[in-house]
C-alpha cells in the first residue's frame, strides 16, 4: 500500500529526512515515532504529497505520490498535529465540503456522519463556527472529516491530543475496526503506550534516519529484554543514538 | 508590577527590531530620515508661522479644528494598534495566566500606548503651538499651558480608544470583538473623508456659526491671564483622571470577561442541512461563507467597491450649485470600465492569496489545481460582477448619459472582470502572506506595487480620456469595437487561469509573518 524508497530531504547542507526505507501493508496500524525534530512531519508531508523529497521515492497503491496527484489524494486523509480548519464555517458545512470534493454519496455521507457524531459524542453541536469550538471539539470534527470518506490509509499526527478519555477511546477501538477492513492507519505520537497498545508495526526516527522496525515483539527481541515497555526501548535507542560518535 | 510589564513590553520591541531583516532596518531608518528631512520641518514652518500670524476672531477655530483632527487621527491609530496588541496577539490572556491584575495589565498598557501612539505627537505639536503663541503674544506661561493641553488631550484621546475598544467587548461576542472593531476602524476611515468634505463644503458656514459659542481658550492657550491660566489646564487634568478611571473600569470589566469567555461558544446557529454538492459549487459556496462572516475582511476589501464612485466623483465636472452628476456616456463609461478594472483586480488577487491561510488543507484536497483555479474565477466573478453592476446602474440613474450607456455599460463591466480576475488571481497567487498579527493582510509588497502601479495608470487614463475624446464622435460602432476588444481580452485572459492551476497544484511561495 505504502513503499518508501532511500527518501530525503535536504534543507540547505543538513538532512531533515536521511535514506529511509519502509513498506506499509494493508490493515496495518503502523506507528511512526521519534523525538521533536526528528523528521516525522517532514516524512508525513512527503508521504501526503504536500512536499517533493529531496530524492528518494514515495509510493503509494503502486504508484509514484507527488503533489497533484489528485486521484491519490482521494484515497488518504491527513489530520495533523494542528488541524487546518476553516474557522468561519460551521462544523456541518465543513463536513458537507468534506463529503463533496471527496464526492461521497448523500446517503453513504449522512450514515456515516451519524455514526461518527455519535462516536465522538458530537450530535447536536456541528451548527456552531468552527473557530468558537474548543481544542478537543476542533480535532473531533477534524476527525470526522478524515474518516467520513473512509481513506484507505489514513494519516494521524497525534490525534489523540485535546480528546476526552472517552473519546479517546473510541477513537482507539475505531481504529483497530477499521484496519480488521483492510485499510491502513499511520500514526505519529508522542504518546508510546498508545503506539504500544494499537500498533501493529513500529517504526523508531531519529535525526531523519530509522533507528529500528518491527512489531512490539520483535524490538523487544531487538532490545533483549521480552518485557521491556515502547517508552524503554525507545529511550535507549535514542539515547545510545545520541553518544554515537559516528553519528552527523 | 507595571513597570515588569512595562520592562517586557520595551523588551519585546527591541527584540522586534533585532529581528528584522538587514533590508528592512535600512528601509525603515531611511524612511524616518525621510520623514526627519522633509515633512516634519515642512509641517513645523506651517504649524508655526499659521499660529504666529493666524487673525486672533479664528483663533478658537483653529485650535478647536488642531485638537478635532488630531483627535480623530490619534483615535483611529490607537484602536488600530490596541487591537492588534492586546487582542489579535492574545496578550491579554497571556498576562493574565501571571499574577497580574485586569487593573495593572490596563495602566501598563494605557501608558504604552500613550507613549507610542499619543504623546509621540503630541508633544511635539503642543511644543511648536505653544512656542508659536508664547512667542505671538510675549508670554512664556502658553507654552506650558499648550503642553499641558495638547499632552493630557492625548491622554483623553487614548482612554477613548481604550473605552471604544473594551465597550465593544463587554457588548459583543469576545472573538468577533477584533473583526467588528475592525469593520468599524475601515468604515470610519471613509467617513473621515466624507465629514472633511463636507466640512469644506459648508466652511463659511461654520466660520458664521462660530462667534455664536462660547470662549474656548482665550486666557489659556492664548491671550493668557492668571484665573483661566491656571484653573484651565486643573481642569482638564481632573477630567482627564475621571475618563481615565472610567475607561479603567470599562477595560477591567472587558478583560475579566475575556478570560472567562475565551473559548466558550458564542452561541449556535440555525439548523443546517448536511447535503452534497458538485465541488466546484462547494468551493465557491465555502469562500463566500468565509467572505462575508469575516467583518475584517470585509473592511479591507468595502473601500474597493466604493472606490469606482470616488473615480466617477473624479471624471464627472464640478457643479456645485446644482449638485447633480453631470456626466456624459463616454466619461461614465471610462469611470465604469477603469472602476471594473481596479476592483476586479485587488480582490480577486486577495481572494486568492487567502488560500494561502489554509494551504495545507487546500493541498490535501482530491481537487485538481484546475478546478481550484476555476471555482476561485467563478468566486470572483460573483464577488465582483453583480456588486459592480448595481453601483453604476445607481450611478447612471444620477447622470445624464443615455439609455445606449447602460446598455454598454453593463456587458462592458461583465467583460472587464473576466478580463482582470485572472490577473489578479496570478498576482494573488504568486506571494501571498499569512499574517498572525494582521490577518487581512494577504499580499506582498510587490504584489501591492504592482496593483498600486495598475491603479495609478487607471486613474490617469481615466481623467486623460475626457480630453482624448474632445472632439470625437464616439457612437455604437466605436461601442461595439470596444466591446470586441475587451471580449478579446476576456478570453485572453481565461489562459492565464492555467498559470493559476499550475501553483495550486504545484504549491503556493507562502511568505509566514510574525
Amino acid at each position: 500500500m505504502l513503499k518508501v524508497e532511500k527518501l530525503n530531504k535536504k534543507y540547505g547542507s543538513s538532512y531533515a529526512v536521511r535514506d529511509l526505507d519502509f513498506t506499509v501493508g494493508s490493515g496495518e496500524l503502523f506507528a511512526f515515532i521519534g523525538p521533536n525534530g526528528s523528521g516525522k512531519s517532514t516524512t508525513i508531508r512527503m508521504l501526503t504529497g504536500l512536499q517533493k523529497a529531496s530524492s528518494g521515492s514515495v509510493e503509494m497503491f503502486g504508484e509514484v505520490m507527488g503533489p497533484g496527484k489528485t486521484h491519490l489524494k482521494a484515497r488518504l486523509s491527513f489530520i495533523p498535529d494542528t488541524p487546518d480548519l476553516m474557522g468561519k464555517l460551521t462544523g456541518r458545512e465543513y463536513l458537507n465540503f468534506i463529503a463533496s470534493v471527496y464526492k461521497i454519496d448523500e446517503t453513504v455521507f449522512l450514515e456515516e456522519q451519524q455514526k461518527l457524531l455519535a462516536l465522538f459524542d458530537l450530535e447536536g453541536r456541528l451548527d456552531t463556527l468552527i473557530e468558537e469550538y474548543s481544542h478537543g471539539m476542533k480535532q473531533k470534527v477534524a476527525l470526522i472529516g478524515a474518516l467520513v470518506h473512509k481513506p484507505d490509509i489514513l494519516f494521524l499526527d497525534e490525534p489523540t491530543v485535546g480528546l476526552d478519555p472517552k473519546s479517546n477511546r473510541n477513537l482507539k477501538d475505531h481504529l483497530r475496526d477499521y484496519i480488521k477492513s483492510g485499510r491502513t492507519v499511520f500514526l505519529t505520537t508522542h504518546n508510546l503506550s498508545l503506539a504500544e497498545e494499537i500498533a501493529t508495526d513500529i517504526l523508531i526516527i531519529y535525526n531523519g534516519r530509522k533507528l529500528a522496525q518491527g512489531t512490539l515483539s520483535e524490538l523487544r527481541e531487538a532490545n533483549g529484554n521480552a518485557s521491556a515497555r515502547l517508552e524503554d526501548i525507545f529511550l535507549e535507542l535514542t539515547e545510545v543514538d545520541r553518544n554515537d560518535p559516528s553519528d552527523t | 508590577m507595571i513597570r515588569l510589564i512595562l520592562d517586557t513590553e520595551r523588551r519585546a520591541l527591541f527584540n522586534y527590531w533585532k529581528v528584522l531583516g538587514e533590508s528592512k532596518r535600512i528601509l525603515y531608518i531611511l524612511i524616518g530620515l525621510l520623514l526627519l528631512l522633509i515633512p516634519l520641518p515642512l509641517v513645523t514652518t506651517l504649524l508655526f508661522s499659521i499660529t504666529a500670524s493666524l487673525d486672533e476672531n479664528y483663533m478658537d477655530l483653529y485650535l478647536l479644528i488642531l485638537s478635532v483632527a488630531s483627535g480623530v487621527i490619534l483615535i483611529l491609530v490607537s484602536i488600530h494598534f490596541i487591537i492588534k496588541d492586546m487582542i489579535l496577539s492574545g496578550s491579554i490572556t497571556h498576562y493574565m495566566s501571571y499574577p497580574i491584575s485586569a487593573a495593572e495589565l490596563f495602566h501598563a498598557k494605557f501608558i504604552k500606548h500613550n507613549l507610542l501612539y499619543s504623546t509621540s505627537i503630541m508633544l511635539p505639536l503642543s511644543i511648536i503651538v505653544g512656542a508659536a503663541l508664547a512667542v505671538r503674544y510675549d508670554q512664556w506661561l502658553l507654552l506650558p499651558n499648550s503642553i499641558v493641553y495638547f499632552i493630557v488631550l492625548g491622554l483623553v484621546f487614548t482612554s477613548i480608544s481604550f473605552g471604544l475598544v473594551f465597550l465593544t467587548a463587554n457588548i459583543l461576542p469576545v472573538k468577533k470583538v477584533s473583526e467588528i472593531l475592525a469593520f468599524l476602524g475601515g468604515m470610519s476611515f471613509l467617513l473621515i473623508y466624507v465629514i472633511m468634505f463636507a466640512i469644506a463644503d459648508s466652511f463659511t458656514g461654520i466660520l458664521a456659526m462660530f462667534p455664536q459659542l462660547p470662549v474656548l481658550y482665550s486666557g489659556v492657550l492664548y491671550d493668557y491671564s492668571a484665573v483661566p491660566g491656571i484653573l484651565g489646564p486643573i481642569i482638564m487634568i481632573l477630567a482627564a483622571i475621571a475618563i481615565i478611571i472610567s475607561t479603567r473600569f470599562i477595560v477591567v470589566r472587558a478583560i475579566d470577561r475575556v478570560g472567562v469567555a475565551e473559548g466558550h461558544s458564542a452561541g449556535k446557529r440555525k439548523t443546517g442541512r448536511s447535503s452534497i454538492s458538485h465541488p466546484v459549487i462547494v468551493l465557491v459556496s465555502k469562500d463566500l461563507k468565509l467572505s462575508y462572516r469575516n467583518y475584517r475582511e470585509l473592511a479591507v476589501l468595502l473601500p474597493l467597491y466604493v472606490l469606482p464612485l470616488v473615480l466617477v466623483y473624479f471624471s464627472s465636472p464640478a457643479e456645485a450649485e446644482t449638485r447633480s452628476l453631470v456626466m456624459g456616456g463616454s466619461q461614465l463609461l471610462s469611470a465604469a470600465a477603469g472602476g471594473a478594472l481596479i476592483t476586479a483586480l485587488y480582490i480577486s488577487a486577495h481572494h486568492t492569496a487567502r488560500d494561502a491561510e489554509h494551504f495545507q488543507m487546500v493541498q490535501l484536497l482530491p481537487v485538481q489545481g484546475t478546478k481550484l483555479a476555476l471555482a476561485k474565477y467563478l468566486f470572483n466573478l460573483v464577488a465582483t460582477v453583480p456588486i459592480l453592476m448595481v453601483i453604476f446602474t445607481i450611478t447612471w440613474f444620477f447622470s445624464t448619459a443615455g439609455v445606449e450607456t447602460l446598455l454598454f455599460m453593463l456587458p462592458g463591466i461583465v467583460l472587464v472582470c473576466l478580463a482582470a480576475v485572472p490577473v489578479g488571481m496570478l498576482i494573488g497567487s504568486s506571494s501571498p502572506v499569512v499574517s498572525r498579527k494582521n490577518p487581512s493582510k494577504r499580499l506582498d509588497t510587490k504584489s501591492g506595487i504592482i496593483i498600486t502601479m495598475i491603479m495609478f495608470f487607471v486613474f490617469m487614463m481615466i481623467s486623460m480620456l475626457p480630453l482624448i475624446l474632445e472632439g470625437m464622435a464616439v457612437g455604437i460602432r466605436q461601442g461595439l469595437i470596444a466591446m470586441a476588444i475587451l471580449g478579446i481580452c476576456a478570453i485572453i485572459s481565461w489562459f492565464i487561469l492555467g498559470s493559476v492551476a499550475k501553483k495550486y497544484d504545484s504549491g503556493f511561495k507562502i511568505t509566514y509573518k510574525d
